[in-house]
């Protein structure tokens, strides 16, 4: 952070100014989805669709409806308890996954060991739209579909190989002689990884867990395909439940939306200071 | 505390070997220094002994019980590591107390035993910091406080002194050498530096492409080395070695001044050819006299001496210049070689001419 400041202070004015517009474009593409997203939730109908758009409105239109409807009207706890349960046992599997399989990837010194990573990394190139139809027939077969059980072990099979490989790197980065003293300490392998090596991973943790639940909180396809819909079905997929024949309620989509951002926030808020400890802690 | 025993051990890596077949008697209290050039097998060895790995064939022995499907942590060996691998989330005290954390030694004992160890090594007042919080030094100490809180029966240390600076490089050396006379624990150290294996050593092994050259003390090593390779690792300058070839009466002629035979002193038959060893320190130089002509051409100056390159026909020489000889670069002098200090070596094998 220091050597960023630094950086910038070499700056002259002009170029400093350039900077700070280019920082305000990037913020502003950023964010104004999410304005938007908010803007239309508070929104009566008559006026989300108005042409042309307005981009400051007018508060004294703002209007919570779009928010009772969807809270009283539809099964949106159904909804969330769905989105939280599958992003949670995702994340947790995937964390458990990718940090032993990081781990012997980067401690192997077989070629087996290296072609595994590299198969691994290939099955992350198969899109999801191709993963769907042979996973509904599995999941059909084995009597998964419309469970919870089928887009979580969907989500797995998409995060894992990417996680691995982030884990894989952070592993890279630690000494093999950090465990080779806990064993001659008389450590078990698997205290040496626990005690000693993992900890010095939380900035890898903490990037995959986010990684992770992102991914499996914003899913829509293996969502779509797994669960029957109605109140069997997540965030994600409910909310464009309000987009039908006869309404296409945006307003109530965008409520459903900022709710369902919610969780990933707090989990954001939570995990920062970890992405903040990996760059100032020192192994050596 | 232990012997060890290292009886014909190999070791290989896929196809490639590594060591082959080394032999080490090691006495109970020795410091044994193992020095040689990079890739030459030393780290291995140790980690072999350490049980860091496996070994391909052979035995180790260790207090007279063979090791070699062995735990790391059973052997009674403590490691104190190149770069220290100390646990950089844990604080001093947790560092050194972690062996006896993972024994089970309760609490208190185990507080008891760290603040012992933290004392004898200076660290008492760091006892609550992270190891980057630390200098060089202090790591380094740590690191051993770590390996003496275990009480083993031997300890091996990997080029413990390589991340040091200079300065800091000599005061450690007596500190450890300081330690082992304290604990009168036999240890392994291995080195690539020649200098700190000669200050440090009771017994030093020197290792060149997986073999063990020569076994003996360091003055043993330096006085008669065993090899070519020997004599021209050990000494700074390392020992000149020049082509020659044994003539009649006790004489030898260097390739580079061959009508210009010296005497022997050693018993190597007539007509050999042989490689000429002799120590800079040896040579006696003088502007006149006795000797071989050669000519300066630098003059390194050391502070409390001067180290002379002198070039006779194609072979250059290092020679300790006397302090009263008023010669400069450019000179002509002599280079008288002592039949007393002349070593012979085989000039195909380099193997060392006993006399």
């Amino acid at each position: 952070m220091a050597a960023a400041a630094e950086t910038v202070e070499k700056l002259r004015p002009h170029e400093r100014a350039l900077l700070g517009a280019g920082l305000v474009a990037g913020l502003g593409i950023a964010v104004l989805p999410i304005y938007w997203m908010l803007l239309t939730s508070l929104r009566e109908s008559a006026s989300v669709m108005q042409w042309p758009p307005r981009l400051l409105p007018d508060i004294s239109g703002f209007s919570l409806w779009a928010y009772a409807e969807v809270i009283t009207k539809s099964p949106l706890a159904s909804w969330f308890t769905n989105s939280i349960l599958i992003a949670t046992i995702a994340t947790v599997a995937t964390i458990f996954i990718s940090a032993t399989a990081g781990y012997a990837l980067s401690r192997t010194r077989t070629r087996a060991g290296l072609t595994m990573g590299y198969a691994i990394l290939v099955s992350k190139m198969l899109p999801a739209t191709l993963l769907v139809l042979p996973f509904y027939i599995m999941f059909f077969r084995v009597g998964l579909l419309n469970t919870i059980y089928a887009p979580i072990l969907g989500n797995i099979s998409f995060t894992v190989p990417f996680a691995t490989w982030m884990m894989k790197s952070f592993f890279d980065g630690i000494p093999r002689e950090l465990e080779e003293a806990a064993v001659m300490d008389g450590a078990s392998p698997f205290r040496a990884f626990w005690e000693i090596i993992l900890p010095l991973t939380l900035p890898g943790l903490a990037a995959v867990t986010l990684y992770s639940f992102i991914l499996s909180w914003n899913d829509y396809v293996f969502a779509k395909t797994f669960l029957a819909g109605g109140e069997m079905t997540t965030l994600a997929v409910g909310a464009t439940h309000f987009l039908t024949e006869s309404e296409m309620a945006w307003n109530k989509v965008m409520a459903t939306a900022a709710m369902a951002s919610l969780p990933i926030m707090v989990i954001f808020f939570l995990l920062e200071r970890y992405f903040v400890a990996g760059t100032t802690q020192g192994v050596h | 505390m232990a012997e060890l025993l290292i009886s014909d051990v190999r070791k290989s890596f896929d196809d490639k070997q590594i060591l082959h077949g080394v032999n080490i008697s090691i006495g109970h209290g020795q410091f044994v220094v193992i020095v040689g050039p990079s890739g030459c097998g030393k780290s291995t060895l140790l980690r072999m002994i350490a049980g860091l790995e496996t070994i391909t064939s052979g035995e180790i022995s260790i207090g007279g019980r063979v090791v070699n499907d062995v735990n790391p942590a059973a052997r009674g060996c403590a490691m104190v590591f190149q770069n220290y691998a100390l646990y950089p989330h844990k604080t001093v005290a947790e560092n050194i107390g972690y062996p006896l954390k993972i024994a089970r030694m309760p609490r208190e004992e185990r507080d008891q035993k760290v603040r012992e160890v933290a004392a004898a090594l200076d660290l008492s007042d760091y006892l609550g910091r992270r190891p980057s919080q630390l200098s060089g030094g202090q790591r380094q100490r740590v690191a051993m406080g770590r390996a003496i809180v275990r009480e083993p029966s031997v300890f091996l240390f990997d080029e413990p002194l390589s991340n040091l600076d200079a300065k800091l490089r000599v005061q450690m050396r007596i500190e450890l050498k300081k330690l082992h006379k304290k604990l009168n624990a036999t240890s392994i150290l291995v080195t690539h530096d020649q200098v700190e294996a000669m200050t440090m050593a009771d017994k030093l092994i020197v290792m060149n492409k997986g073999h063990v050259e020569q076994v003996g003390s360091p003055a043993e090593v330096y006085r008669r080395p065993a090899s070519t390779f020997v004599a021209a690792f050990t000494g700074a300058p390392a020992m000149n070695l020049a082509a020659g070839t044994v003539g009649n009466k006790g004489t030898v002629a260097l390739d580079a001044a061959p009508t210009m035979p010296f005497a022997t002193g050693a018993a190597v038959g007539a007509g050999q050819r042989v490689t000429v060893g002799v120590r800079p320190e040896e040579i006696v130089l003088s502007a006149s006299g006795k000797g071989l002509p050669g000519r300066i051409e630098l003059i390194e100056e050391l502070g409390g001496s001067r180290i002379a390159y002198c070039s006779v026909g194609s072979q250059e020489f290092a020679t300790v210049m006397p302090p009263a000889l008023d010669l400069s670069e450019g000179d002509e002098a002599v280079l008288d070689l002592p039949a007393r200090a002349l070593h012979f070596f085989d000039i195909e094998s380099g193997r060392r001419y006993d006399a």
